[in-house]
């Protein structure tokens, strides 16, 4: 499903009145609930973790609570930028901490330390081996991929990336077939 | 004449123009080349699409689950918010970008200093503060700062040479020291609540004269130009390992640094000291850092003149220029721990928040904490 554009100018100015305050509270509460499970979603897809995928997501809204765009026809490209960007980071951040072999073993158990069915564990495998390749990809491309397979159109991601349409077919199909490359090597020869 | 693979990709999703499209389907009716190209294409894709179909997520999150996090994001704006609006992170991020970059950023992420990028900035000696009109820089083109697109512009250039390595606890100042490579100094008659050591990191950065250019143009700086001879050069720096202190109720330093919402659980009652030998940069000999910097402090608003001027009393070797931004930040140079420092103050949260920076034999310290700066200074003097 294609997300819609957003032409309406944003009003979140510094409110100098409590009617102002008021506007802008309910105009960010109204982005913030129309866009959150979409920027939730693609954060739990870079990086596996819910919980993770939680923090980043409220930090995003953060950024756009504390200093808005001021203008944007695009709002949600606003907002998978800078989330991208903090899940990359975080990624980043924290790749040392555990490796992808204790991240699968972790999901396989349940919160009772019980071994998930098989079906569940293996599902978990595949889900870590994409993830495994998006952060060992070309940050700009995983996130063109991250942006295009959650229904985002060639000039929504143009918008959202800030590059020019006509170049987004170009950076997909590179982007794609490193993908290819990179999940069929990683299936053959490396661990998860 | 073949279409190129941009336009075959655009055809598999139907995203060329109407006409195009079908001027595009006449062509593949009879051309086995292009036929050939656009499988490999519709090959990736599928494979792809495959790939992500198995990423596990829920497809209708419901209102109720976005109520929820709204909820959350609430309370946890509030508790933010009754601390400090300029954060003691955001404060060293800005008032001692080059420091957060060398020991947060550089350790853990992309650059994020644009300033760090113009700088021939090989050994630090003494740093100079350079106030910015950040509202420019926060707000470009509509939506991300200026500094975050350089960020991202930067971030697919960066290849570490040296991974950082985890972080570590020490359990005294002697152990401190050896696990960092230096003299660890630590605050006399205080005992510290936490030591941890980052260790050392290397990377190289090739500039990609283009990019860069386009997030200047971007600013409204088209009468900015990056020399052609930049594009490609390589430039790398050697972190060395640094020591985070932190004396009272404080978020682990990781935490801290990679969420000042989400994470930190801060305290009014938290002073942290760092300390990092000064980092080493290397550039091409023929790469103009006189130059990319008067660029640089174009951008942050100075004229050309006003650049020249200051560029002309600026040794660039061993200077480590940092951004502050003008409005909200106070800054002064001070007496501190013997040399020459200098003390920002952010003049518009509720709680005062300070930051003291300085360089001593080398090392670049920055002290920071809510409160007045007084006390930040008494424990700057008493490190030994």
């Amino acid at each position: 499903m294609k997300s819609r554009f957003e032409s309406k100018r944003l009003f979140f100015l510094k409110a100098v009145s409590p009617e102002e305050q008021q506007n802008r509270q309910a105009e960010f509460e109204t982005a913030f609930l129309d866009h959150y499970p979409a920027v939730y979603r693609i954060l739990v897809q870079l990086t596996g973790d819910p919980d993770e995928a939680e923090d980043l997501a409220l930090e995003t809204f953060w950024r756009l609570w504390k200093t808005p765009p001021d203008h944007t026809d695009y709002l949600r490209g606003w907002l998978y930028r800078v989330a991208l960007r903090l899940g990359f980071n975080h990624l980043r951040a924290n790749r040392r901490r555990l490796n992808h072999e204790q991240r699968a073993m972790q999901q396989s158990l349940d919160e009772t330390g019980t071994l998930k069915p098989e079906a569940q564990v293996e599902a978990h495998i595949e889900q870590e081996r994409v993830q495994k390749v998006l952060r060992e990809m070309p940050e700009k491309q995983a996130q063109i991929l991250l942006l295009r397979y959650n229904g985002t159109s060639y000039k929504e991601i143009a918008l959202a990336l800030h590059v020019k349409p006509s170049s987004v077919g170009a950076l997909l199909a590179r982007a794609e077939e490193s993908f290819e490359k990179l999940y069929r090597s990683g299936g053959e020869d490396a661990p998860i | 004449m073949h279409p190129s693979s941009a336009s075959l990709r655009m055809y598999l999703d139907k995203e060329l123009p109407e006409f195009e499209q079908a001027q595009l389907e006449v062509h593949l009716n009879t051309c086995s080349h292009c036929q050939h190209e656009l499988a490999m294409l519709n090959h990736h894709a599928e494979e792809t699409n495959k790939a992500f179909s198995r990423l596990a997520t829920e497809n209708d999150l419901s209102l109720d689950f976005a109520s929820l996090a709204y909820q959350k994001f609430l309370i946890q704006k509030e508790t933010t918010m009754s601390k400090s609006r300029f954060s003691r992170l955001r404060l060293l991020g800005f008032a001692a970008t080059a420091i957060a970059v060398v020991v947060f950023a550089f350790s853990f992420a992309p650059v994020r200093a644009w300033a760090a990028q113009f700088l021939g900035l090989f050994r630090v000696e003494q740093i100079t503060l350079l106030p910015v009109d950040i509202s420019r820089l926060e707000n470009v083109n509509g939506d991300s700062s200026l500094i975050d697109q350089l960020s991202t512009v930067m971030a697919d250039s960066i290849k570490f040479t040296k991974e950082p390595g985890d972080l570590k606890t020490a359990s005294s100042l002697a152990e401190a020291s050896q696990l960092a490579g230096f003299n660890v100094r630590g605050v006399e008659g205080l005992q510290a609540a936490k030591i941890e050591v980052q260790d050392s990191a290397a990377f190289e950065f090739t500039l990609n004269r283009e990019l860069a250019q386009s997030v200047i143009d971007a600013a409204g700086r088209t009468d900015l130009k990056l020399p052609e001879s930049i594009d490609g050069a390589k430039i790398s720096a050697d972190i060395p390992a640094s020591a985070f202190i932190t004396i009272g109720d404080c978020p682990s330093a990781e935490k801290a640094r990679e969420m000042p919402l989400g994470g930190a659980r801060r305290s009014m009652n938290c002073t942290t000291v760092l300390q990092i030998p000064s980092p080493t940069i290397t550039t091409p000999p023929d790469l103009d850092i006189q130059q990319l910097a008067l660029i640089g402090l174009q951008m942050t608003g100075m004229t050309s003149e006003e650049a020249s001027q200051f560029s002309r009393n600026i040794d660039w070797s061993s200077t480590l220029v940092i951004p502050i931004p003008s409005r909200g930040a106070k800054f002064e140079q001070i007496n501190v721990d013997g040399v020459s420092g200098n003390l920002i103050t952010d003049t518009q949260s509720p709680q005062p928040t300070y930051t003291i920076l300085w360089v001593k034999d080398g090392v670049v310290y920055a002290v920071s904490g809510f409160g007045p700066a007084e006390s930040g200074l008494a424990i700057a003097n008493a490190l030994k």
